[in-house]
């Protein structure tokens, strides 16, 4: 985790090279991803951490990241990250698949949640 | 000895130490059935002398003891990474540790390994050299000079201490006294209930007493904060310097590092362990992921407050069972502040009725820097992941701030931890101590929840694990 690129970079240079990433998603760096970012790896081919590496997961499988290993809650969860099953696991994960490794209470303010999913879009 | 690693090259900058264990963790994965030492051609399942359970600086600790004997040893963690609940993780650009932290000299099983690997020292500012100490009693925030601060402070915690003496001859004896029996029904609330103090001094006392067990001063027994205090051999400044001033400078995740690559063990990370059963022979473990492994002898170096999630049979003793019931009173939260505004090092209190119990400067700054906060549950009633949140509490003692960014991480939410660090509840030193220490046939215990000594503390882990990793390696040897 050491090799993190810092997000802000991480923003920059997507912004370059590919996705026009929306204006909200560039404070990020400075707001809700960075408590995701003490667990999970967001650069590509970056090793997972405590969680998985969020690199290109919007609009995949729920517990589908190939390498590693999910709880069973959620496992048991089916379809892909949408933006609306994204904004219910980040409010509330022991509600929305209670027993997850997840260690997080949520991120309450919808806000703070719709820019980190934007965030999350522009990982690809 | 054989290393599983080509670990000759020194002591690298904190990145290659990483690849190299990455390195590790990633062969002993692959190869996950394969002894040290033993070609492609063995048999899949190896004898494995012992298997740990459980990859925080305990289980570390032990599976290393017992590989440098020349056991064949198999880690097994629950989490995709070593190191339990200390956590060297990102914040922003910079790494803080969101668990255990802070080790000192007085603390001789961490120290030794700090001296072993030549680890760097780092010093934690707002504790080492306060400018100013703030505290709020009485809905107030109160300050006076520095050194007027601590006498306040000093004065309370020698009252408080006063039976220290009695319950500990000395530190590092297991078990309790008979003078210690007869006080353990009492918490922190209680024994300060008998005493004088003004409000002011009342709430100081509070604050950090409730910081020192992790929750409200009912939830923690006495007796536990005596044995700190034996710890420190009465030492007010030493006490609070034991507990909040040396972290290693590359973090805690860096020694772990240098202890699993200089161990000579198999490790494999994200396997939880569900069930582990014993007869004569031995034992056998079945993971989460329905598999089963199978050893001579096994070393458990969970949390007590996680054991009950572990299919034991035969069942373990009632002292354990009821301490995973009954959970250690740690269950509070420690959070990182990344503030905007001019950031001087200094140190503030609060009672227990508050969000926070303490502050500190972990990074001062003229434009901003971050604090260091432990308060104690919250159970939901205050958003901490929130900076807007947690900011009406910080300007109250430093109206100027603003709090840009929090960073904590839920140790009481996490299924392989259930808490933070060990405080035992008033009575379960001598009720269950004892029976948590016990092995239980080929089965032994091993965790800072269980030390002797620094119960609680990194430094307990790794007494645990080296006590443990002893006994088994003389189990193996035939001795025992
Ligand atoms: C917020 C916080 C602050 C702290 N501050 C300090 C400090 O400043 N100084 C200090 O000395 N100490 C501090 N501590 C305490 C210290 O971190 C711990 O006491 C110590 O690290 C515990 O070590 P351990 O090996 O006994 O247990 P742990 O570190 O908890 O290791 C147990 C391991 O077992 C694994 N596990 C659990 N269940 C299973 C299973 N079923 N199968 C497989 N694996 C499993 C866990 O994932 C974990 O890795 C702090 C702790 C916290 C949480």
């Amino acid at each position: 985790m050491s090799r993190s690129v810092p997000l802000r970079a991480v923003v920059a240079i997507l912004g370059v090279l590919a996705v026009p990433a929306p204006a909200l998603a560039a404070d990020i760096g400075e707001s809700g991803f960075v408590q995701c970012a003490a667990c999970h790896p967001a650069a590509a081919g970056q090793p997972h951490g405590v969680g998985p590496n969020l690199h290109g997961r919007f609009g995949q499988a729920i517990a589908g990241t190939p390498g590693f290993v999910f709880s069973r809650a959620l496992r048991k969860r089916e379809g892909v990250w949408t933006e609306a099953e994204l904004d219910r696991w980040l409010a509330d994960p022991q509600a929305y698949a209670p027993g997850t490794k997840m260690a997080y209470a949520g991120l309450k303010d919808p806000a703070q949640r719709r820019a980190v999913i934007e965030y999350l879009k522009t990982l690809r | 000895m054989e290393y599983k690693t080509s670990a000759a090259s020194a002591a690298g900058a904190d990145d290659s130490a990483r690849r190299r264990f990455l390195k590790l963790a990633s062969t002993a994965a692959a190869a996950s059935v394969l002894p040290v030492g033993v070609g492609a051609a063995a048999p899949a399942q190896p004898g494995y002398d012992v298997v740990v359970v459980g990859g925080g600086f305990a289980g570390v600790t032990a599976a290393r003891e017992l590989a440098h004997r020349g056991a064949r040893v198999l880690l097994l963690e629950a989490r995709n990474r070593l190191g339990g609940r200390t956590f060297h993780a990102n914040f922003g650009e910079r790494k803080v540790e969101l668990g255990g932290t802070w080790i000192h000299y007085t603390q001789p099983h961490v120290w030794a390994e700090v001296m072993r690997y030549g680890m760097e020292i780092a010093e934690t500012p707002g504790v080492a050299h306060p400018d100013r100490v703030l505290w709020m009693s009485e809905g107030k925030v109160l300050e006076i000079p520095v050194m007027e601060n601590w006498a306040l402070l000093e004065d309370a915690l020698k009252r408080f201490h006063a039976e220290a003496g009695e319950v500990f001859e000395r530190p590092f004896m297991a078990g309790l006294s008979a003078a210690g029996r007869k006080l353990d029904h009492l918490s922190i609330a209680d024994r300060m209930a008998a005493m004088d103090m003004s409000p002011a001094q009342r709430d100081l006392m509070n604050a950090m007493m409730a910081t020192n067990c992790h929750g409200p001063i009912a939830s923690g027994a006495y007796t536990e904060m005596l044995r700190w205090w034996s710890l420190v051999d009465g030492d007010a400044a030493r006490l609070l310097y034991s507990c909040a001033r040396y972290k290693l400078k590359d973090g805690t995740s860096t020694l772990i590092e240098r202890m699993a690559e200089d161990g000579g063990f198999d490790v494999r990370l994200s396997t939880a362990v569900v069930e582990l059963s014993q007869d004569a022979a031995g034992v056998s473990l079945v993971t989460e992921a329905d598999e089963r492994i199978s050893a001579r002898f096994a070393v458990v170096a969970v949390p007590v407050n996680t054991a009950g999630q572990i299919e034991f049979s035969p069942p373990l003793r009632p002292g354990k069972t009821a301490m995973a019931k009954e959970h250690h009173a740690g269950k509070g939260h420690k959070l990182y502040l990344k503030v905007k505004g001019r950031l001087e090092t200094l140190i503030f209190f609060a009672p227990e009725t508050e969000l926070f119990t303490m502050v500190f400067t972990d990074q001062p700054g003229e434009d901003g820097g971050v604090l260091v906060a432990f308060g104690p549950p919250v159970d939901g009633r205050v958003d901490l992941n929130d900076p807007k949140a947690v900011e009406p509490f910080v300007r109250r003692f430093l109206p100027h701030l603003a709090v840009e960014q929090v960073l904590g991480y839920d140790w009481g939410l996490d299924p392989y931890s259930r808490g933070t660090w060990c405080t035992l509840r008033p009575g379960q030193f001598g009720k269950h101590l004892e029976d948590l220490r016990a092995r239980e046939g080929r089965v032994f215990f091993a965790g800072a929840d269980i030390a002797t000594g620094w119960r609680g503390f990194i430094d307990g882990a790794i007494e645990s694990g080296l006590q443990v990793g002893q006994a088994v390696a003389a189990e193996l040897r035939g001795r025992a």
